[in-house]
């Protein structure tokens, strides 16, 4: 028989569905705007003195839709279309992607953005994740069901590219270093990121992050470990605040003799983003090594790839980089 | 009303106080006129209709007129309907769902065979289709009849399939091997309702001509031919035989029910307290008991060993299709509302009532672990509704 947490769980979200449009309804009937409240959530802002509350989980602030508002009376549009197609998909037990659910009504919806944004607003007012809604994603993946993980690893590395988690399979890397390997091909998604932190609570290991050096890279790296602002809502079951950034530092460039091919210059746009990322408020109190190494590569204006380090040779990256920067940290 | 004082003092206590000189002018209007009064339970109950079930099919395109649960995994269901479609799906699993494609008209009944390997269909199209249970594909196609299948019926132990047609004929297959057995012909008019005995030595068939008859599958051989006084006087319904193969209880348009013993063709007993058709009836599994239930809004628990009602339960609107809870002491009524009761069939009383649906029930289910109750209507869905509570 279905869990009977899941079934209670479904329950509940059709009774609020229910109640969230017959308050609409009330409104509407007594010739009432209605007003929808939404919970605002963010992971970082660009506060300096260090008193933000962007590390607790509570939402900062509310969102006011009424339909007074044409822009606004647009969204509810499509946020009650959403809602009742997310209805059916739960008294149907049926899944659907965001994709399926655009093409339900792509004259209105206009563009997948405008659906997962309100995809995003119903998590908020039903206070629930987007899996709960039978939304699916294109690998499903239910971690609470995950039983039992045992390894016998002992550490986790976390890859931002495909090609470099291919070169270390390629290497052999996890046969000669006890490691778990996973990699999120670029901005992890949800999956990945779950599934990342149910490793690290079952596991207890240490996990290291190898991104490229850029402000790509990094931005990627505080995905993992602060959360995204569109999923900021869900942050505290998607974030991993353990990860620690293995490399490419700015300052590896020097360290291990990357020649000057290798190093390419950091476009307007690459400044401008790293810019704004040093303006976020968890680099002004902590991680100043994350700062340091940020600034610095603003400074020398040049960026370079993870496979620059296969510059030398091609298993540089698993037989010296990775080893030696592990030991390094675990040293300390 | 209209004095200024009185004015003031309304304004004050809200209180309205007429006078004979109030009065202006009379009218007087006749009730049936009037609006009914809308009080705030009616507009909770209008909007908050509650939908009782935990799961819902919406695969269907038309009406549903059929629903099978498989007898052996507890959340496989069966429907068929309107849209010249069957659907094999899984209970809380809305993922899981295949279409029983290819008939050309209504697909009107369904049943699983007793191992539960292969679903028969039945269509208005004249066809039988055999399914693989498990993964929907087509195992076979059975012709013969030359009009409407109006039933199909496996035999309790082996593949075979018994069906009765609008064409007046029954046709008996062997499945497995897509191969035509044997045909009884001898109705008059649509052969309406029919079944093997649970030991499967005899088959029993009601028709539209308002006879029972009763055949030998091996021969196809008319054995009796149940008729006149005192037994039916218009078109049969429905059939049910007790598990000792013994007797045979048909109901009518007419709205009497009898009770047939097989072996001798005689009626044995007659129950005549339904006012109107009875459209269903069924045996419970755990005392000599039948239930019927008609278009007079009733169902009717009989005491088979003394032909006399039990209980009689009044639904608000006519009683479609019925069916026992398992071995249990409850019966599931589905009717026209759309609504589907519970009733105890000791006490009499309607224990639950599951809404949910809104056109008339046509079919119900049982799934095999008597979990679940499964509903399929003339709105088009097929709804789930959990019962283990009434085991």
């Amino acid at each position: 028989m279905e869990g009977k947490r899941s079934s209670s769980q479904r329950s509940d979200l059709l009774r609020k569905i229910r109640e969230f449009t017959r308050s609409i309804l009330d409104d509407l009937s007594i010739g009432k705007s209605p007003v929808v409240l939404i919970d605002r959530f963010r992971n970082y802002c660009t506060d300096n003195t260090g008193n933000c509350c962007c590390s607790s989980d509570l939402s900062k602030g509310k969102e006011m839709l009424t339909l007074q508002r044409e822009c606004h009376a647009h969204r509810l549009d499509v946020l009650l279309r959403v809602l009742l197609i997310v209805q059916q998909l739960l008294q149907e037990n049926r899944h659907g992607s965001k994709r399926d659910i655009y093409y339900m009504h792509p004259s209105v919806f206009s563009d997948q953005s405008v659906v997962d944004r309100a995809i995003n607003d119903i998590c908020i007012l039903l206070q629930c994740s987007r899996h709960n809604l039978n939304v699916a994603y294109p690998v499903p993946v239910h971690v609470e069901e995950v039983k039992d993980i045992v390894s016998v690893a002992q550490y986790i590395l976390v890859v931002e590219k495909e090609s470099v988690f291919q070169r270390l399979a390629n290497d052999k890397f996890c046969n000669k270093n006890r490691c778990i390997v996973i990699t999120g091909r670029g901005y992890p998604d949800i999956p990945t990121r779950r599934f990342l932190r149910l490793l690290v609570e079952k596991l207890h290991l240490h996990v290291y992050c190898l991104v490229d050096c850029d402000p790509y890279g990094f931005d990627i790296l505080t995905t993992y470990r602060f959360g995204s602002m569109q999923m900021a809502y869900d942050a505290k079951f998607l974030r991993v605040p353990e990860i620690e950034w293995l490399g490419a530092f700015p300052s590896d460039s020097e360290k291990y003799g990357l020649p000057e091919p290798c190093l390419l210059p950091l476009t307007a746009e690459d400044k401008r983003k790293t810019e704004a990322m040093l303006h976020r408020c968890y680099l002004q109190q902590e991680l100043l090594h994350w700062r340091l190494e940020l600034e610095l590569m603003l400074q020398r204006g040049v960026k370079f790839e993870i496979e620059a380090l296969s510059v030398h040779s091609l298993s540089f990256l698993s037989e010296n980089y990775i080893p030696s920067k592990i030991q390094v940290v675990e040293g300390v | 009303m209209n004095d200024p004082a009185h004015h003031d003092e309304d304004e004050d206590q809200g209180d309205v106080f007429l006078d004979e000189n109030d009065v202006v002018q009379e009218i007087t209007v006749d009730d049936e006129d009037l609006p009914d009064a809308e009080g705030e339970d009616d507009d909770a109950e209008d909007f908050e209709e509650a939908d009782d079930s935990m799961h819902i099919f919406t695969g269907h395109t038309g009406e549903l007129y059929t629903v099978a649960c498989s007898p052996m995994d507890a959340r496989l269901v069966a429907t068929g309907g309107g849209d010249d479609k069957g659907f094999i799906w899984k209970i809380f699993d809305g993922d899981w769902a295949f279409e029983l494609g290819g008939h050309k008209d209504s697909v009107c009944s369904l049943d699983f065979s007793t191992d539960g390997q292969l679903l028969a269909s039945g269509s208005f199209d004249g066809l039988v289709k055999i399914w693989d249970a498990s993964s929907g594909d087509l195992k076979g196609t059975l012709e013969g009849p030359g009009g409407g299948i109006e039933w199909v019926r496996w035999h309790p132990r082996g593949h075979l399939v018994l069906a009765g047609s609008e064409d007046c004929t029954v046709w008996m297959w062997n499945a497995d091997r897509s191969a035509y057995l044997n045909m009884f012909s001898g109705h008059a008019s649509s052969v309406t309702c029919g079944n093997f005995t649970p030991d499967g030595k005899t088959i029993c068939t009601g028709s539209d001509d308002a006879t029972l008859r009763i055949w030998n599958p091996r021969n196809g051989e008319n054995i009796h031919v149940v008729r006149g006084h005192p037994y039916h006087t218009e078109g049969l319904t429905c059939l049910a035989i007790t598990s000792d193969s013994t007797l045979a209880l048909t109901g009518s348009k007419d709205g009497s029910v009898h009770i047939v013993n097989i072996a001798t063709g005689k009626v044995v007993s007659s129950l005549t307290s339904h006012t109107d058709s009875i459209e269903c009836i069924g045996l419970s599994l755990s005392s000599p008991w039948a239930a019927t239930g008609g278009m007079d809004n009733k169902l009717i628990v009989w005491d088979l060993q003394h032909s006399s009602p039990r209980c009689t339960c009044d639904n608000e609107d006519g009683v479609t299709c019925l069916s026992w809870l398992g071995d249990s002491k409850y019966v599931a009524a589905g009717c026209v509302d759309g609504k589907i009761r519970i009733w105890d069939s000791l006490s009499g009383d309607c224990v639950r009532t599951f809404s949910g649906h809104s056109d008339a029930i046509q079919s119900l289910g049982v799934s095999a672990d008597k979990n679940f109750l499964v509903s399929g209507s003339l709105d088009g869905t097929a709804r789930v509704f959990e019962i283990p509570e009434f085991q």
